[in-house]
């Protein structure tokens, strides 16, 4: 279970807003963060991650607490072990593609088979080119493999579709799914795009337009949205 | 035969002044890359002097400051260093008339990388200052190497300050463009001639190479 009671000041054009989130995000299963452009995904991303400091909260990932104001705790971001996604830039440009798996490796952990995971994410192939000879899709499947040599069990993956067409998408939707029930994974999907929220949540994390956030399962989403 | 000494010198000053000029340079771009204020404008400023100003005006300041009869200078004095006429002095006089040449295209190159590429570092557990080895030096090279050769080059080419604070000294300050300045001045065009030739072939394989990188820059961006 991620628990999470956050608020940010976020700076709008012409004004300072609040964001307020407060969440049980269950432990398994994919939960959509959902809201338009510039809401305050990315704010409520970083501040998990510990990129950004809350201005006040708390947030605890299973037993363990990230970020307590009131305690004066605050893990570096180091710590937290979160696998993060973006929407781009996502890979190292001077390292290949096998290189940029391997970075995510502890220094006690080098028995990791980094053919084994591009193999699953069916990139074995492509080990030695660099990111320039990619796809965008085959760039975010080697960010989906570092993240599982990373082992974290909490995934944050920043619109990671939105420059994607609909066959690589349907390709990602399917490992995501799959990576997700194998390795048991906590996976938050920030979007502002209806399809994906039907094709991949169980469970949506609605930021409104007062900043402020409702948790919803995917079916009682869409029959508030719709 | 000329004397190779004017080259040697110039090549000695040259190569002290890009490395320490990397060294200083660096944290320097880092910083003023990451810093968002007023004060960031006028350190810019103050740093990107020395192309506007002429360089016999630094070189007057810079020779009062090391003057004995300054306190910088009875200060260096005391503890039995002076400036002056020394290669020394050249060289801190060449470091501060450098430093926009390295600092700004690495200042640059800092401000390119994507943020993400910090971020995901950390997020992989890396710290900051493997990150920065690790991560931005690496995808960096072209600014560094811009750096490296426009500091290089404008040494070489570096004539009114060094006249100035080294005083043409034979074996001790008399670098290549100063040497080029005596011998047209003894009416010894042999010897201006072969310096003048050296230091302009230097110069266009170094614009070349500067060219070639820019050029390979441009590959990687459309790429």
């Amino acid at each position: 279970m991620l628990f999470v009671e956050l608020y940010k000041q976020i700076q709008t054009a012409d004004r300072a807003e609040q964001l307020l989130v407060e969440a049980h995000v269950p432990a398994e299963g994919i939960t959509a963060v959902y809201g338009r452009s510039g809401i305050g995904k990315s704010t409520f991303f970083n501040c998990l991650a510990g990129l950004l400091e809350p201005d006040q909260g708390k947030v605890k990932f299973g037993d363990d607490i990230w970020y307590d104001s009131t305690e004066n705790v605050s893990l570096a971001v180091q710590q937290r072990n979160i696998g993060y996604i973006f929407q781009s830039n996502n890979l190292f440009p001077h390292l290949t593609v096998s290189e940029n798996v391997r970075f995510a490796l502890k220094k006690s952990d080098q028995s990791t088979d980094v053919s084994e995971l591009l193999r699953q994410v069916e990139l074995a192939d492509m080990a030695n080119r660099y990111p320039h000879q990619l796809s965008g899709g085959e760039q975010q499947k080697v960010a989906i493999a570092r993240m599982l040599a990373q082992k974290s069990r909490l995934v944050l993956m920043d619109e990671p579709f939105s420059a994607l067409d609909h066959v690589m998408r349907k390709k990602l939707f399917d490992l995501i799914k799959r990576f997700q029930q194998q390795y048991q994974l906590t996976i938050l999907i920030a979007t502002h795009d209806l399809q994906d929220i039907r094709a991949l949540a169980d469970h949506v994390l609605w930021i409104k337009e007062d900043r402020k956030v409702i948790m919803r399962d995917k079916e009682a989403f869409f029959e508030q949205v719709e | 035969m000329i004397d190779l000494m004017p080259i040697w010198l110039s090549l000695k000053l040259a190569f002290s002044t890009t490395l320490l000029l990397l060294l200083i340079g660096l944290p320097m771009a880092y910083l003023l890359s990451k810093w968002q204020s007023l004060g960031k404008t006028l350190v810019e400023s103050l740093i990107t002097l020395p192309i506007i100003l002429p360089s016999t005006v630094m070189g007057f300041y810079l020779l009062l400051a090391f003057s004995p009869e300054s306190w910088l200078g009875n200060l260096l004095q005391t503890v039995g260093i002076s400036l002056p006429f020394s290669f020394a002095g050249m060289l801190i006089a060449s470091l501060i008339y450098n430093l926009p040449f390295m600092v700004q295209p690495i200042q640059r190159g800092f401000e390119e990388i994507p943020k993400q590429y910090w971020q995901i570092a950390y997020t992989l557990g890396k710290s900051k200052t493997e990150t920065l080895f690790r991560v931005v030096l690496p995808n960096m090279k072209r600014a560094l190497l811009t750096g490296v050769i426009l500091t290089f080059a404008h040494t070489i080419g570096e004539f009114g300050i060094i006249l100035m604070i080294g005083g043409n000294i034979p074996g001790v300050t008399k670098v290549a463009s100063l040497a080029i300045y005596s011998d047209l001045e003894a009416m010894n065009y042999q010897a201006a001639h072969t310096y003048s030739l050296i230091l302009l072939i230097t110069s266009v394989l170094i614009i070349f190479l500067l060219n070639l990188i820019n050029q390979l820059k441009v590959q990687h961006a459309v790429r």
